[in-house]
């Protein structure tokens, strides 16, 4: 005998499923337990075993379709017999989509009812009077009755959270306006113009266009493109520090640990060749300069403008070029020349007080460095705890180009150098 | 206050209204010379006479078919059923005669009569003298039904039952006889219709009559102890029932238990329960609780009859369960 395959119920909420593939042809014998057919719902995809022995005798709703729960999907029953006409509901499953579940459900007998009730708040008279009476929304009440019924106890609750009363016509407008009544902060009775005070501005939109479609392009390209990997090393910056003091004191000019980094930085990149390469056009091309731009942040924006040979620089070179590309970059003078050619980035977010984050590389670059904020911490050092101003340093790469060992090599070198700049000298 | 207990609450009640009024009359088996086997009547015979207080034979459907005739002729008899468990036997005169005779001759005719009739079990006294018939009179338009808890208000009830001029169901229970409690010497009435509340509480009304309003009490005072807050009512007078007095508690407990001694199928609590959710259902924030006695045959043997009828634990089981 026929028998109806029906849209099953995967979850509470659902509430129609959409078909997104048959394993099994008309015709084809379905054993009990096979995998029948895979359905996706709004959370999840679903491989659905058939409950039922038999051929598959009619499809009704087709792969990319949308059934209702309990709606009849296939026909599973003897080989040759007929389908009876009945049950051949495909036009009507397709109408039956614009409707809710219970509706569906009706002329399907008996699952009419077990979809009704799934629908049903219980809650006693008393407490849907009290509801009604304090203008609460009963389907945002916990029942906490036997069987999850809402009582008059649920309602006191919830309204001594809520706010106690609102009017009628506040309700309407704040179920219109989509605004939560029990966010309105209110002794009293709250009106209609509480509720359209407290209406959230609609969502504006404005075309991508300027830098920002730039950097949309760009991030989405590098992201895309390249399979980042991210390392992080902890780094002590008491000889950074210190060194940046001595600067200070023999110069009399100020000193960061910007140019310290973007020396080490470029230091390790002479050393290591490969990060300092770019995968262009299915080749590799290693650059001969060491080119580091310097992420600085606007108002709306980013921008990353370059110092060109930073491994030829010496620190007070160096701090100068930072310091004179971020003040042409905020104030918006920098020349195209400046922020093209890079062949690395470091990028600093510790004024921000970050401890760790996953930059994304800046191409056609295959490697960008971040760096953190310096903050004391317990470290041990000779069997002591101590405290050391430590800071993280994270390089993101292209693992098309990079290999991880590559890069943790980078990242070591680099930590051995902040940590003892006086290898600089060598 | 003076105590006395509830049989001798009725017994004044019986003998003020005979000297007050030369119309009430007794009739009934061993009212006369034993003086009843309560002794409810003792020395009434010596006092009023044999002409105002009849002994007669074991013969229920003939003396209550008699009273009802003495009430439609002007006296205004008191019957006492040794036990309510005969009532069944002279359903005709009470159903079909009492009941009906005001309406049927368009007032022309009256029924002054109070049938008296101990019910109720505890006293191991089996199947055919320990039940509670309350059901059987409730369910009767054109009779009142009275059922007292205490001997204050069997004394008023009975006083006021006696004046009445339509037929009275006096149920008393057997165990409340030596039950002790204040009666004032002066006279006073209490009215029929009126309720009363025992004890107040604002989580729960229990509604009782007769025994179960002792339980009920005592179930409340448990209740106390574990935070819930009964209110008790006592009905006293089952038909014409006071719903005033019980809306007023729904809507103040908004949870309800109606107890009956009686068994449960058909009893008098499903109808109170069922006048409470016509009426006050929006009120109500758990379905309405029976506690009532079993559907059985009310069993002699002392642990088995223990078990049939509620006591004050299976009120608290019942308020537990809608106070959930």
């Amino acid at each position: 005998m026929a028998t109806e395959y029906k849209m099953p119920q995967l979850g509470l909420t659902m509430t129609e499923g959409t078909v997104t593939k048959w394993f099994k042809a008309v015709g084809d014998t379905v054993a009990v337990g096979e995998v029948l057919v895979e359905v996706a719902t709004d959370k999840i995809t679903n491989q659905l075993e058939s409950n039922l022995a038999g051929v598959l005798l009619e499809i009704i709703v087709d792969e990319g379709a949308t059934a209702p729960v309990q709606a009849v999907i296939a026909i599973i029953g003897q080989p040759g017999e007929k389908v009876a006409t009945a049950t051949k509901a495909a036009p009507v499953v397709t109408e039956l989509l614009q409707t809710t579940a219970p509706e569906v459900a009706e002329p399907r007998g008996a699952y009419s009812a077990a979809v009704s009730i799934a629908g049903r708040i219980k809650a006693s008279p008393y407490a849907k009077k009290l509801a009604a009476a304090q203008s609460v929304d009963l389907s945002v009440v916990t029942g906490t009755g036997p069987g999850g019924r809402i009582v008059e106890r649920d309602i006191r609750e919830y309204a001594m959270q809520a706010p106690t009363k609102a009017s009628p016509l506040a309700v309407k407008v704040a179920a219109e306006h989509q605004v939560n009544l029990a966010e309105i902060q209110k002794e009293t009775r709250i009106m209609k113009a509480d509720v359209l005070a407290a209406v959230k501005p609609a969502t504006v939109a404005k075309p991508l266009v300027g830098i920002r479609k730039v950097i949309a392009e760009r991030m989405a390209l590098s992201w895309n493109t390249a399979p980042h990997v991210h390392l992080t090393v902890e780094v002590d910056m008491t000889a950074v520090l210190g060194l940046k003091e001595n600067l200070v004191r023999a110069t009399g000019q100020k000193a960061s640990v910007t140019e310290l980094v973007v020396k080490c930085a470029a230091y390790a990149l002479r050393e290591m060749p490969v990060i300092n390469a770019s995968l262009m056009d299915n080749q590799i091309v290693m650059h001969e300069a060491v080119n580091i731009g310097i992420a600085v942040a606007l108002d709306d924006g980013l921008i990353v403008p370059v110092v060109r040979n930073a491994d030829q620089k010496n620190l007070s070179q160096l701090r100068e070029a930072i310091v004179s590309l971020g003040g042409k970059a905020r104030s918006g003078k920098l020349s195209p020349d400046e922020i093209s050619g890079g062949t690395f980035t470091v990028t600093n977010l510790g004024m921000f007080g970050t401890d760790h984050f996953t930059p994304v590389i800046n191409p056609p670059e295959s490697a960008i460095l971040g760096v953190c904020r310096i903050v004391e911490k317990p470290v041990v050092l000779a069997g002591t705890i101590v405290t050391r101003p430590m800071s993280n340093f994270i390089l993101g790469f292209d693992h098309r180009l990079i290999d991880g060992a590559v890069g943790a090599k980078f990242m070591a070198r680099l930590r051995e150098l902040l940590e003892n700049p006086s290898l600089l000298l060598i | 206050m003076r105590e006395i207990n509830y049989g001798q609450a009725i017994s004044e009640a019986m003998h003020e209204e005979m000297v007050r009024d030369g119309s009430v009359i007794i009739l009934g088996e061993d009212m006369g010379v034993m003086g009843s086997v309560f002794g409810l009547t003792k020395g009434f015979m010596d006092e009023f006479g044999a002409h105002r207080v009849i002994d007669t034979p074991i013969s229920e459907a003939g003396f209550t078919g008699m009273a009802v005739g003495a009430a439609m002729r002007g006296l205004r008899p008191i019957v006492e059923l040794m036990y309510v468990d005969f009532a069944p036997i002279c359903l005709d005169p009470i159903v079909n005669q009492a009941a009906k005779m005001r309406y049927m001759t368009g007032g022309q005719v009256k029924v002054p009569l109070v049938i008296r009739a101990p019910g109720g079990a505890g006293r191991r006294n089996a199947g055919q003298h320990s039940q509670s018939l309350e059901a059987l009179f409730t369910h009767i338009p054109g009779l009142k039904v009275v059922a007292p808890a205490t001997p204050y208000d069997a004394k008023g009830l009975l006083k006021s039952a006696i004046r009445e001029d339509d037929p009275v169901m006096f149920l008393e229970h057997k165990i409340l006889y030596a039950q002790k409690g204040e009666v004032p010497e002066t006279e006073y009435l209490i009215p029929l219709g009126k309720a009363d509340v025992k004890r107040q509480g604002k989580d729960v009304t229990i509604i009782a009559y007769s025994r179960q309003v002792v339980f009920a009490l005592e179930a409340a005072k448990e209740l106390a102890a574990q935070g819930i807050e009964a209110e008790v009512i006592d009905l006293r007078t089952l038909v014409p029932l006071d719903w005033e007095t019980i809306e007023t508690s729904v809507k103040k407990t908004h949870r309800v238990v109606v107890v009956q001694e009686a068994v449960k199928r058909g009893g008098y609590a499903g109808e109170i329960a069922t006048q409470i959710m016509e009426n006050a259902f929006d009120e109500l924030d758990a379905p309405v609780k029976r506690v009532a006695g079993l559907n059985v045959v009310l069993p002699f043997s002392p642990a088995l009859e223990d078990a049939a009828y509620p006591s004050a634990k299976d009120i608290v089981a019942g308020v537990r369960d809608v106070v959930k």
